[in-house]
């Protein structure tokens, strides 16, 4: 029993471990040279430590703001930023995410092989980000942690393999896209209602296209820069509102101008770290997966990542991304005027990644009109499901920050009111 | 081929998803013409900080890394379509092995 606790506790107990051992079991498979595993297990296991280090910091730059929504306003005030949910999840539960992501693979694989839908989810980040919100989500209920893991491994199993099936569905049916290959994207929410309602709205030969966006904005497609920049200026806000006062006591000393000015750029700088972490643990854990996946399922569909359909429609990437911020920003103004039980802060980040995605789908479907309206209204209604969403959010809640696909404020809150109704 | 080692950089935003679908499609190509490479991938904020023999990456991405350490800069149009990749690096490999 000594020996058996040990490998539960001490091996695959430890969520370092646990991905490094993945990751040597995926390179002996490819079978690569031995320096290359040594090296790729390796890197692993020090990607998830550099991962941990990064939540630190960013939870440091998070937890003021938090605090000072709350004494200006009385509620909670809510970073969206889905890395930071996978952080801190991963750094109490990185084990069953682990695990989760592991069985959901599987499950993934042999769904795709023994029924007609052949998609695999590849986007291995955005695996680990959606196994965290599960396993996040169920971590608040009285479950066992095998039950969790069992529970959360069947549920992203699904998810992995039906994502990019329905998400195919939108990208065959425009010419203006690609049935070649799909997307692993919890943004089937934005995708289907561009898809759905694009026509409506707009004419798809009138495109984004047709718009000039001036060079000197390029540099806001750096998302780790323009999240510093509009980071700063929001915190900078709320800082000064909160007063001097509320500032120094948690600025340690610092000028409380000073102090806010930089805790902009920790926020952006602790994400930088935990997305170098999260590079260095997926690198070698990827490729591997990627290789059993297409060797053991030929034809299969591919479900991958944002950029990949940006070509279709570049400029409606960038009108897009513009439109979902601005939305987002009202969101946030509606939210405190009407004292909405949780604030939302504006999300940056995913108002790139989500509003240029919706926004190419939308230049698809309706054209430029399209993808302004509904960039515009999704990047405002959006958030107010990330507010409901966020007390239910179990071990998530309470701690400053929602994940922040469009499908959390779907499928996947009523996914929450269930397991709020039925699991104690 | 002779026994040199290329390093190769793939870039993309973030650098957690698209770099490393690019990645694994290098490593295929590499290991089918037997070119002995080294691979990494970046995200487009930190990538300047690196140096590679050949950097891979899309046309959005280019002025963000541009004045990287790189002895060939590959653009490509269409980052999934595996042909184009090795429409554009087979040649640049070739190249930088023949010259050294």
């Amino acid at each position: 029993m000594g020996f058996v606790n040990f490998i539960a506790t001490q091996i695959v107990g430890d969520p370092a471990i646990m991905f490094g051992l993945i990751a040597l079991v995926g390179l002996i498979l490819l079978k690569r040279p031995i320096e290359e595993i040594v090296l790729g297990t390796t890197k692993t296991v020090i990607g998830f430590i550099i991962l941990v280090g990064g939540v630190g910091l960013l939870l440091e730059a998070c937890n003021p703001l938090t605090e000072w929504v709350r004494a200006i306003l009385g509620v909670d005030g809510v970073v969206p930023q889905n890395f930071l949910i996978m952080g801190k999840v991963m750094a109490e539960y990185g084990r069953e995410v682990g695990l989760v992501v592991l069985i959901g693979f599987i499950l993934n694989l042999i769904l795709a092989r023994i029924t007609p839908l052949k998609y695999i989810a590849v986007t291995g980040h955005i695996m680990v980000i959606w196994a965290s919100w599960i396993v996040g989500i169920l971590a608040g209920t009285s479950m066992s942690s095998t039950t969790i893991i069992v529970t959360a491994g069947v549920l992203c199993g699904l998810h992995y393999w039906l994502t990019p099936a329905v998400n195919h569905y939108f990208m065959r049916k425009s010419d203006k896209l690609t049935p070649e290959w799909s997307l692993y994207l919890p943004d089937v929410t934005g995708i289907a209602v561009a898809g759905l309602l694009g026509k409506y709205i707009g004419d798809p030969d009138k495109r984004c296209d047709d718009i000039k966006v001036p060079k000197s904005l390029e540099w806001l497609r750096d998302t780790t820069v323009g999240i510093a920049i509009i980071a700063a200026v929001f915190w900078m806000v709320l800082g000064l509102i909160a007063g001097k006062e509320a500032v120094e006591a948690v600025s340690g000393g610092k000028n409380w101008i000073m102090f806010l000015m930089l805790l902009g750029a920790k926020f952006a700088g602790g994400l930088a770290v935990v997305i170098y972490g999260v590079r260095m643990l997926l690198a070698e854990i990827v490729p591997a997966f990627n290789g059993i996946a297409t060797k053991l399922i030929p034809g299969a569909i591919a479900g991958l990542d944002y950029p990949t359909v940006f070509q279709f429609a570049p400029t409606a990437v960038f009108v897009g991304f513009i439109f979902n911020l601005l939305g987002g920003i009202a969101a946030t103004l509606v939210m405190v005027a009407i004292k909405f039980p949780v604030i939302i802060l504006p999300a940056v980040w995913m108002n790139f990644w989500s509003g240029a995605l919706i926004g190419t789908f939308a230049d698809a479907y309706g054209g430029r009109r399209a993808t302004i309206i509904i960039c515009l209204l999704l990047g405002f209604i959006i958030p107010f499901g990330w507010g409901l969403a966020y007390p239910m959010a179990g071990a998530i809640a309470g701690s400053g920050a929602i994940n922040d696909y469009t499908d959390v404020s779907t499928y996947s809150l009523l996914f929450q009111y269930l397991v709020k109704m039925f699991v104690k | 081929m002779n026994n040199k080692t290329l390093s190769i950089l793939t870039i993309c935003a973030v650098g957690v998803g698209s770099s490393l679908m690019l990645k694994t499609n290098v490593r295929e190509l590499m290991d089918k013409y037997s070119i002995r490479v080294k691979i990494s991938n970046s995200d487009m904020t930190t990538a300047k900080g690196n140096e590679a023999d050949i950097v891979i990456t899309t046309p959005d991405i280019e002025s963000s890394i541009r004045g990287i350490k790189a002895k060939k800069i590959i653009l490509l149009d269409n980052m999934v379509s595996k042909k184009e990749l090795e429409e554009k690096l087979i040649p640049a490999c070739k190249e930088l092995l023949e010259n050294n």
